[in-house]
């Protein structure tokens, strides 16, 4: 039997904001546990929810840029469930309506364009972080009780695990982007479920959906995603029958383990929250300004400067580096070029440095002039690591660099001839065996001047030179 | 001479002013009092120890609160104090911040006493419904004193504070007013911050004043009222009791008349207070009214809803009452059932009935489409008038127990005040007489959303026509 994988993905962003959803705690991780609690946030009795105004114009910078609906208002409500990760054993969240409705997560638009259509984006708190310690007691941090999520939920139309990796990267690359998370997966600012199911490829009907928990990298969706579909799979051609079940993914074991059978899945009971009133969007909010979309700026890196796809992926991975690679294109490089050089050397440097790319001191006039003395074959490609290394360390001017040096490529023949000479002249045995039919020899020749020369020799002179000098002493 | 301490707060207020006494003088009077009686009355769950007596006349900027004791129901938070709100589920709990109204008498430099009695968690008309103490009407013995601010009442009603600060979901500032023969102003929802104010049913709840006259309700609501961000329901409008004229107000009486009230004393009483605002200048108009069966229905599912909700935090996890079990769920149901009594627990239940819909229906939008009939009914009453004279309850305070076998029945107690806490309006209790059993009766006055001038100008008619004057002692 032929199967099809059926995946909707439920993401929570926690939002870079300074304090948590409804009270003054800071919103950060890290640190001792329960330092970053008040009243508020432990639900004590007479204490009341203010919900976070800067929460609420991320969520919509999000929504915007996604396509979504927004609508004019929205609302509050309490979910409830029995849960010592919940102070006050109701979560606060956004139901109907939902901060917006609809939008798209698109990618691929170098050439492999895909859109993953979106149900809802909603406002809610996060629980609190519990710590069981096997054989021993649970230990409660209310630190992240309260913290800040955008919820982000994708229609079932994702197929396989790494369509649903590439959404999750696709999402955590926006809201980078837009500032609106740090997205850092290892702080647990991404979290993602997954309601999968399987069918019969063709059938309309949607298989018994298993909800997926506790995937916290889009490397972790895929792999929970594609574990569950072969899990599934395996258990209807064996006759058997999919269960309505939450399961929980276990990253060590690389497998789906049971959470909750259906019959065990709390009901919400789900009232509006009448601490708080329902939230009014103006039509100016609803429309915040925004930096051009990543896919947007990537597709125009290759339809308008003609950039492969996979230089503009890399480029636009961040707005940081997006913004990195044109201001040196405003300093006059050649967009090519320094599409090779910022996706090369310079990647490669600030990997050996254990830095971010864009964190490194990059000086984009300095960058740019590096890219025009190797493109001009002034400086041989061969120096371009020792030219971004003087730039990073000493601020140090590339043209500069070059000339006090002295590591400008040579191409004048009277330069060259003194060093092809020497070369030849030790080099009895393979000048015989060249002229003997062996031609491929003349790589070697090059290579031997090149070094002689310190790098300076420009090797197509230097072949054309020596091809020339052996035919004539023949 | 009369007792310093029952005389109003306003008049205790001038005495401090002229330098005839001095906060010390009101407090020794207040706690001779309480000494006396509250083992009898049970007004106060908890005494501070220590009330900081100023010794000094009072500063000029002073305004009548100042050095005047009072009381604070023990649902309204008050740092270091344990705010039990009469639920064995909270023993031992004690806040950690003040309630913003509170705040705002510290401000105004009222004296708080301590805590005053209330059923468990507000829930009840009768506060008998605390683990461990009942409030006894101080005007008979064999009465309850209303709820479920009865502890707050009575202690004004009796000498035992100048005013209490009590919580009105459905009636519970203005029920035991009128039982206690007290003046009773539950303000427009969101009027009064609710920070710090346990929460019961949170769309409903709203802190009010017991207070022996007109005047000194309307001292303390303007000092209580305002603005306050930690409440994201509180009203930004300002708070003004202007000095309104009443000759010319439209009062709103039900058409018909108040025609399922089954008291002959308090029809009379109605008649009489309507017959004092006429004789002020007042027209009357004749209003429809929600129905108030369906508006009693329509708040037993809500504020079930709500207060399901609003109860769930207490499972002994962080706070409160502790209880060992085998797991999370076992130790929260441990602590449930020891720490709420029967009245809460039947609520809670409720409450989650009706939000997980068992037999697929709808019962909490109805209740909402009832409720938004019922703020369209009142709303349009109030377009044809100003202010509407109703019954705060249909007869006297009831026997102690009277109602103990059917919670139900009790609730119909409130059928007159309900509708007023589903529309979120203001409603002022005021004394007009007395029953043939020697128990005060009341009139109620609703007024238009923020309109508690009005509607506090209103009562002071009724209060000066009806001459309403509480006894020399208590019956013991
Ligand atoms: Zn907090």
């Amino acid at each position: 039997m032929n199967y099809e994988t059926v995946v909707g993905l439920e993401i929570h962003i926690r939002l870079a904001t300074a304090t948590k959803l409804f009270c003054g705690c800071a919103n950060r991780s890290g640190g001792v546990p329960n330092s970053r609690v008040c009243s508020v946030c432990l639900g004590l009795p007479g204490t009341l929810p203010v919900l976070n105004a800067r929460a609420v114009s991320l969520g919509l910078r999000l929504a915007a840029a996604l396509g979504a609906d927004i609508p004019e208002v929205s609302i509050f409500a309490r979910k409830q469930y029995v849960y010592p990760d919940l102070p006050r054993n109701y979560q606060i969240t956004q139901w109907d309506p939902p901060l917006a409705v609809g939008g798209a997560l698109v990618g691929g638009v170098g050439g492999d364009p895909w859109r993953v259509p979106l149900r809802r984006i909603h406002l809610e708190e996060d629980a609190a972080r519990l710590t069981h310690r096997a054989g021993a007691d649970t230990r409660i941090d209310f630190d992240r009780a309260g913290a800040p999520l955008l919820e982000v939920v994708t229609e079932p139309v994702l197929r396989s695990g790494a369509e649903a990796e590439r959404s999750v990267r696709a999402l955590q690359r926006l809201v980078r982007w837009l500032e609106v998370s740090a997205a850092r997966p290892e702080a647990g600012d991404l979290r993602c479920d997954a309601n999968v199911s399987v069918r019969v490829r063709g059938s309309a009907a949607l298989g018994s959906r298993v909800e997926l928990k506790n995937m916290n990298s889009s490397r972790g969706v895929r792999l929970a995603v594609a574990y569950e579909a072969m899990r599934q799979e395996a258990l209807l051609a064996a006759g058997g029958e999919v269960l309505t079940e939450t399961r929980t993914w276990d990253p060590d074991r690389c497998e789906t383990v049971l959470l909750r059978a259906k019959e065990d899945v709390p009901e919400y009971r789900y009232l509006p929250e009448p601490d708080l009133p329902p939230l009014r969007i103006t039509a100016a909010e609803a429309r915040p300004a925004l930096p051009e979309a990543p896919w947007t700026r990537e597709r125009r890196f290759v339809s308008e400067l003609g950039l492969t796809q996979e230089h503009a992926a890399v480029l636009t991975a961040s707005r940081a580096m997006a913004d990195l690679y044109e201001s040196v294109l405003a300093e006059g490089a050649s967009a090519r070029n320094a599409a090779q050089l910022l996706t090369g050397e310079a990647t490669a440097l600030a990997r050996e440095r254990k830095t971010p790319m864009v964190s490194l001191p990059w000086q984009a006039p300095r960058l740019a002039r590096l890219v025009d003395l190797i493109a001009s074959g002034v400086v041989p490609a061969a120096r371009t690591r020792e030219l971004l290394v003087a730039i990073l360390d000493r601020e140090a001017d590339p043209v500069e660099e070059v000339e006090r040096r002295g590591w400008t490529v040579v191409i004048d023949q009277d330069l060259l001839g003194p060093w092809i000479e020497t070369v030849l002249d030790r080099s009895e045995v393979q000048v015989a065996a060249y002229r003997g039919g062996k031609r491929g020899l003349l790589g070697w020749f090059v290579a031997q001047v090149v070094t002689l020369s310190g790098g300076r020799a420009d090797p197509g002179s230097v072949a054309r030179l020596v091809a020339a000098r052996l035919s004539e002493r023949a | 001479m009369t007792d310093l301490a029952r005389i109003p707060l306003n008049e205790a207020a001038r005495l401090l002013r002229t330098g005839a006494a001095v906060p010390a003088d009101l407090l020794d009077a207040v706690r001779k009092r309480i000494t006396t009686l509250d083992g009898t009355l049970g007004c106060y769950r908890w005494l501070a120890p220590d009330v900081a007596v100023p010794d000094r006349p009072p500063p000029a900027a002073a305004g009548p609160l100042w050095g005047m004791p009072g009381a604070v129901k023990a649902n309204i938070c008050r740092r270091d104090w344990p705010v039990d709100c009469a639920s064995r589920i909270l023993a031992g709990w004690h806040a950690p911040y003040d309630a913003h109204a509170v705040s705002q008498l510290d401000a105004a430099g009222a004296l708080l006493l301590g805590t005053s009695a209330m059923d468990e968690f507000g829930m009840g008309s009768s506060t008998e419904n605390a683990y461990d103490l009942v409030t006894r009407n101080p005007w008979a013995a064999d009465r309850v004193a209303g709820g479920s601010s009865g502890g707050g009442a009575a202690a004004v009603a009796a000498g035992l504070a100048y005013f209490a600060l009590g919580s009105d979901t459905g009636g519970s500032v203005r029920q035991p007013a009128h039982c206690c023969g007290v003046v009773g102003l539950k303000p427009t929802y969101g009027r009064v911050s609710r920070s710090g104010l346990v929460a019961h049913a949170s769309s409903l709840d709203v802190i009010g004043v017991l207070a022996r006259t007109v005047a000194d309700a309307a001292t303390v609501f303007e000092t209580i009222a305002g603005h306050d961000p930690a409440d994201s329901t509180s009203c930004s409008d300002p708070v003004a009791v202007p000095n309104v004229e009443i000759r010319g107000t439209r009062i709103g009486i039900p058409r018909g008349g108040w025609g399922d009230v089954t008291s002959a004393e308090q029809q009379r009483d109605l008649d009489g207070a309507l017959r004092a605002m006429l004789q002020a200048g007042v027209e009357p108009v004749e209003v429809d009214l929600p129905p108030l069966d369906l508006a009693l229905a329509a708040y037993a599912v809500i504020a079930a809803a709500e207060t399901s909700a609003n109860l769930a935090r207490y499972d002994g996890t962080h706070f409160g009452s502790r209880h060992d079990g085998p797991d999370h769920g076992a130790a929260a149901r441990a602590v449930r059932s020891a720490g709420f009594g029967l009245e809460v627990k039947l609520r809670v239940l409720a409450g989650a009935y009706v939000l997980s819909d068992p037999r697929g229906g709808d019962l909490l939008d109805r209740a909402f489409a009832v409720r938004d009939l019922v703020c369209r009914i009142f709303s349009t009453a109030l377009e044809l008038s100003d202010v509407l004279l109703l019954p705060t309850c249909d007869g006297p305070a009831f026997r102690l127990g009277e109602y103990a076998d059917d919670p139900v029945a009790m609730r119909n107690v409130d059928r007159w005040t309900v509708p007023v806490s589903l529309a979120g309006l203001p409603a002022l209790t005021v004394p007009t007489g007395w029953c043939v059993e020697g128990l005060p009766l009341s009139c109620q006055l609703v007024g238009r959303s923020l309109d508690e001038g009005r509607l506090l100008a209103a009562g002071s008619v009724v209060e000066a026509a009806c001459g309403f004057q509480l006894p020399a002692e208590v019956a013991t």
